[in-house]
């Protein structure tokens, strides 16, 4: 957070402007004016500014007395140096950079507050502070020096607005006009004004104000820790003590005497003059804007819940393309009820028609809810179903021959969307005073109804509460899991409500850090946590339960069927040790090790293919039908291994011909089938074979045997001088060729078919999951690229076209780094189509080696 | 990769919480990333066709060789040979099963000669051995020649009236198959052996007579209903074949798997010079049965089975039929799915 700009009785200060009066804003440019007391990034470059500090200009004088005075912070002396402790980084911005300017908050006691303007010390009897609350969105303070008493306020710009005297509407439309300004730079803004007051209307104001303090000592609220507002609050000068009321009127509640105060707040705060406004800039952390792109393509809704002013709001939603002018956006600005419905149904009948008039799409039922999924309209992918007119259909005739197939969207995009108008989705700006409506139990539905048709949703000015009411709304009406994340104290609320609640820890306190379920430092990781932890998370779980089912009804239904021939007399098939370790011991390693290690494509592959992620939100790789799918798998791969092996071996003797096979081989027999085929269906299911994984497989399998052929050994009886009904069955069934065949048999016949669907589906019919591990391995969509661009370059020879081949690179040119030295013209990587700057950024220096490997096979 | 000791320097980093910078840790472990593509399925399709049609037909072909005499002796084909024209088990029923026995005598016929080892078996049919009661109703520790007590699971076949425990006690050693069968060819009796049919390791580990066993076996009680004692089960091979060690018994006392099995009864005893030296030439033989077990209370059926062998045992050709089966699926998917795989475009790849 840094002070950047202000506004002082309508004279704009901190644009640099260059001869022709436009502003320079590439700080090379610009030289920064050296200032004392600076904090590290603080840089200012408008001169105007200082000459008229030096000046003594009245209002500019005021102005940063009023920074350096009306505040919470609190001063920390460390090393003879004064360091700020402050609520909110804001106020920590502004006062830091009154200081700079010369006008240093020094000290403050209970009463007193001692300011340093221009190395000379004044010291201010406070009287009163009148403190910031989200509902006040204001502050002010009450100083009194040499006999005169000041209220200083400062908050945001419609508050103030209505409380100026009337002879300020002039100067309020000037600053009206500077704020605007700043709302479009992203910065927040603050207004300050200031008034004067007479002793005599003070005192009674302040007699006034003890009175419902008074009132409100009630004997539980007597102690003042029990104070609402966290900082400590001076007690007002000495004002003679006003008699006990006669009548003893005690507050219920809290909030009843916090009306009361803030009525009395009310009252002071009046006829104020305005002096002018700030505004910070309050940077955005590093990719958020890529982050808040990838979530979205991710199809993740993202709602801005902020208390910035609407013009700040729609401005950083634009610079984190959150918003993109592409887009429909609609502004519900309105304060009551009525307007807001009126609004919101306008809005409504708005995206009907803009509906019908770009999709092929006829809304009968006007009062049903609408819903993209019930036309099966992409939310992602838009041009795919937008209405082609006859002329659309022939340009895409010819484009698609030469096009290339490759599964990036982002290369998808037709020629012919050129000449469409563009679209993007809608957006829809909300400020906390229409939401209060909106949120009303009438109109939320309504509301809901339009917000979930939107890409994104920014609700500004907006309370604490408010942001809990949002997601308490999309939680108890959309069923859908919702994500919170914030890094202040007013997020807490809302990172409490929703399902996961993310907190960043940063500038603004622990609050939000210590409400959360995750917490990280800055926003961008929310990417990595969701498109990358959170997605392999999603694959590795489905496919840990889809395999635990399947092999627990492999390993059960044996015995179900074996229940048909042994008179339902609930005998066991298995020896009871076997049933003891199938869960435990030898088919838990190999499915442990995928659920920790398994994925489909790597980091850079899960970031940048954000729709990898949309099978989590569809529940696609494990469902109701997956599961019984799983299910009924485990019961055919039961019902082949026992009657495979019942088929085999009834009316046979086998091994040595001397018996036909008895209860206990037939257990061992089946129980070491399943072993193998659950533990090999396991090998296809993974796809990362780490040297762990080949571990657990094989040990797995080994430890099989060398249990079975140690425990039912003779030794066994040896040691223990105890029979075992199942000595020699190991030895007896392993030496027969009929086990080994029938295991073969029942292998293939289980696991052929699993192998033969991963084959076709990767061949036939791949999915996204699947294109994307191909791509991987064998790097398609690069040597597509690569293929396209020779090409494009083919056809620049053959047409000799005046363009250079400039037109068709999207990056800037190489020009600087060849005359630097840092590359040889040889190495060159080819420019790419592809849309996404990002990764050409980030890959330009693996394209180099891949440029070599290339050309190779071409 | 950054994995080395810590210095004094970062000492403080080493408190913080997060992960070492390792390859387990940070899941970067290098793997074998396999796709399943045509170029390894097709191939995978091809060598299973190619393999299991041979195997297929090599099992067929070896359990065709294989040559089986059924006989179900139960009722009609064993008549008994006191005349009245009545069937063993009528007479075994008409005595309430008080432990009469039945003669009866069938002949049959051979068409082909069996050659080589030839194995007698009896056959049982919807016989549960594989009932859970019945399944524990057993002592493993009394087998290996253990000292009563037995144990509880023997119950209700676990102490007898004077209340010795039973030797060997249990409902699978009370019921033991108790027929005797033999058969004749010409006259001459054919040569059996019942020494070398039970597990090798059954007879050599799990079943051990007890110390003095003429004594121990003689003043022991008897299951119910055995005719004869432990001891006596093999008069012709006194001390090797009998007790717990009676080839036959360890024989019943594996319990089948199904409710149809057979079991091993006797061996044809190759070692003697004659008719048959060579296996069991073609022809008559009469078959002598001692009809001891009732099975027609139950509905279950007896059988009497010859038959030689292979080195894949006795007849069942399903196996070799379900190999050629799927061979023959694995060529058929082979060739149409090469052939689509050659005809249809490549899914994302670029053009050539």
């Amino acid at each position: 957070m840094t002070f950047k700009k202000c506004s002082i009785q309508g004279k704009l200060y901190g644009y640099v402007m260059d001869n022709n009066g436009n502003e320079i804003q590439d700080p090379n440019k610009l030289e920064s004016i050296e200032l004392n007391d600076q904090d590290k990034d603080f840089v200012w470059y408008d001169k105007t500014l200082l000459d008229d500090i030096e000046k003594d200009d009245e209002n500019v004088h005021k102005f940063f007395t009023l920074l350096s005075l009306c505040h919470t912070v609190m001063p920390e002396k460390r090393d003879g140096k004064i360091f700020y402790q402050a609520q909110s980084p804001d106020e920590n911005a502004l006062v830091s950079a009154a200081r700079s300017f010369g006008f240093a908050f020094q000290n403050r006691t209970q009463s007193s507050i001692t300011i340093k303007i221009k190395d000379k010390e004044e010291t201010y009897n406070l009287l009163n502070i009148l403190d910031f609350t989200n509902e006040r969105q204001r502050m002010s303070v009450i100083v009194e020096k040499d006999n005169v008493i000041y209220l200083y306020c400062k908050g945001g710009d419609t508050k103030i607005k209505e409380r100026l005297n009337d002879s300020q509407k002039d100067i309020m439309k000037q600053t009206d006009e500077h704020l605007n300004n700043f709302a479009n730079e992203s910065l927040r803004t603050l207004c300050l004004a200031w008034k004067q007051l007479d002793k005599s209307q003070y005192d009674q104001w302040a007699t006034k104000l003890n009175t419902a303090k008074v009132r409100s000592k009630l004997p539980r609220t007597r102690t003042r820790t029990l104070n609402p507002n966290p900082n400590p609050k001076p007690e007002p000068e000495p004002v003679p003590e006003p008699e006990p009321e006669p009548e003893p009127e005690l507050y219920t509640s809290m909030e009843e005497r916090d009306e009361k105060v803030a009525e009395m707040y009310e009252e002071i705060e009046q006829d104020l003059i305005l002096l002018g406004a700030t505004a910070i800039e309050d940077k955005l952390q590093d990719g958020v804007p890529q982050c808040i792109e990838r979530l979205t393509r991710a199809g993740i809704k993202i709602w801005v819940l902020t208390g910035d002013k609407i013009e700040t709001a729609y401005n950083i939603g634009l610079s984190c393309r959150l918003l993109t002018n592409e887009m429909e956006i609609k502004t519900i600005e309105e304060n009551d009820e009525e307007s807001v419905k009126a609004k919101l149904e306008d809005i409504r009948n708005s995206m009907i028609e803009k509906i019908e008039y770009l999709f092929n799409v006829n809304i009968d039922d006007r009062d049903k809810r609408l819903d993209w999924n019930q036309w099966n309209i992409d939310v992602l992918n838009f041009d795919k179903h937008r209405k082609k007119s006859s002329n659309d259909d022939i340009k895409i005739r010819s484009t698609k021959s030469v096009r290339f197939t490759t599964d990036d969207k982002s290369i998808n995009e037709d020629d012919d969307d050129i000449h469409r108008e563009p679209f993007e989705g809608f957006a829809i700006l909300i400020t906390g005073q229409a939401l209060i409506h909106a949120l009303s139990s009438d109109l939320c539905m309504k509301f809901l109804e339009l917000a979930t048709m939107c890409k994104a949703v920014i609700c500004c000015r907006v309370t604490p509460m408010q942001k809990a009411q949002v997601v308490e709304l999309v939680m108890k009406h959309e069923n859908k899991i919702t994500l919170a994340i914030g890094d202040g104290a007013n997020d807490v609320s809302m990172i409490q409500k929703a399902h996961i609640g993310i907190g960043i820890s940063g500038q603004e306190g622990r609050q939000a850090v210590l409400a959360s379920d995750f917490s990280f430092g800055q926003f961008r990781y929310l990417e990595r946590l969701l498109l990358i932890h959170g997605r392999l998370s999603y694959v590795r779980v489905s496919k840990f339960l889809r395999y635990f089912f399947y092999k627990n009804f492999a390993y059960t239904f044996c015995h179900f069927w074996f229940a048909f021939f042994s008179a339902y007399s609930a005998q066991s098939l298995y020896d009871p040790m076997f049933g003891a370790l199938y869960n435990s011991l030898f088919s838990t390693f190999p499915i442990i090790i995928l659920s920790i290690f398994d994925r489909d494509v790597n980091d850079y592959y899960s970031l940048n293919k954000p729709y990898l992620y949309t099978p989590g939100q569809t529940n696609r790789f494990f469902n109701k039908k997956i599961l019984l799918k799983s299910i009924v798998h485990g019961i055919l791969s039961s019902l082949v291994i026992y009657f495979i092996s019942y088929l085999s071996l009834s009316h046979k003797t086998i091994n040595g011909r001397i018996a036909e096979i008895d209860l206990q081989s037939f257990g061992f027999l089946i129980g070491t089938i399943i072993i193998i085929v659950v533990n090999l269906e396991n090998a296809l299911e993974i796809w990362y074979w780490t040297s762990y994984y080949h571990i657990s497989l094989w040990l797995t399998i080994f430890i099989y045997f060398i249990f079975h052929l140690t425990l039912y050994s003779s030794f066994m009886i040896k040691i223990f001088k105890q029979n075992y009904t199942y000595v020699g069955v190991a030895k007896f069934i392993l030496l027969d060729s009929n086990f080994w065949f029938i295991l073969l048999l029942s292998s293939v016949i289980l696991l052929l078919p699993r192998f033969f669907n991963e084959f076709y589906r990767m061949r036939f019919n791949p999915n996204e999951t699947d294109k994307a591990r191909l791509n991987e391995k064998y790097r398609y969509e690069e040597k597509s690229a690569f293929i396209q661009h020779i090409n494009v370059q083919k056809n620049i020879l053959r047409k000799r076209l005046p363009r250079s081949s400039y037109a068709f690179a999207q990056q800037e040119g190489w020009g600087q780094l060849i005359t630097s030295g840092k590359m040889k013209v040889q190495q060159i990587a080819f420019p790419r189509t592809s849309q996404d700057n990002n990764i050409l950024l980030r890959k330009s220096r693996l394209s180099h080696h891949h440029h070599h490997n290339l050309t190779g096979t071409i | 990769m950054s994995n080395q000791p810590a210095t004094e320097d970062n000492h403080d980093e080493q408190k913080s919480k997060k992960p070492a910078d390792t390859a387990f840790k940070q899941q970067r472990l290098p793997a074998w990333q396999p796709i399943i593509t045509a170029d390894t399925a097709l191939p995978v399709f091809l060598i299973i066709g190619l393999l299991f049609i041979p195997i297929g037909i090599v099992l067929v072909v070896t359990s065709e060789r294989v040559l089986e005499y059924d006989l179900d002796y139960t009722d009609t084909n064993c008549i008994s040979s006191t005349g009245g024209n009545v069937t063993c088990a009528d007479v075994l029923r008409s005595n309430n099963f008080t432990g009469a026995s039945c003669n009866c005598t069938k002949t049959i016929t051979l068409e082909q000669s069996y050659t080589g080892e030839v194995y007698f078996y009896y056959g049982l049919i919807n016989y549960y051995q594989n009932h859970r009661r019945y399944v524990k109703s057993r002592d493993d520790n009394q087998l290996l020649g253990k000292a009563p007590p037995v144990s509880a699971d023997c119950q209700p076949f676990q102490t007898s009236a004077n209340g010795t425990a039973y030797t060997p006690c249990g409902a699978i050693a009370n019921s033991k198959f108790n027929d005797t069968l033999t058969l004749s060819f010409n006259g001459t009796s054919v040569p059996l052996t019942n020494i070398g049919i039970a597990w090798t390791t059954d007879k050599a580990v799990k079943f051990q007579n007890p110390a003095n066993p003429t004594t121990y076996f003689t003043n022991a009680s008897r299951p119910p209903n055995w005719q004869k004692t432990p001891w006596d089960l093999d008069t012709s091979n006194n001390n090797t074949n009998n007790g717990y060690q009676n080839e036959d018994f360890i024989v019943w006392m594996r319990t089948a798997a199904m409710p149809t099995f057979r079991k091993l009864y006797r061996k044809l005893n190759l070692t003697n010079a004659g008719t048959f030296q060579n296996g069991l030439p073609a022809g008559n033989y009469v078959l002598t049965v001692q009809y001891n077990y009732p099975v027609t209370s139950f509905s279950g059926r007896k059988q009497f089975i010859i038959s030689t062998t292979s080195w894949m045992g006795g007849k069942n050709p399903f196996l070799g039929w379900a190999y050629i089966a799927v061979g023959i699926i694995c060529m058929i998917a082979f060739v149409i799915f090469f052939a689509l795989h050659k005809t249809w475009k490549i899914q994302n790849r670029p053009p050539t």
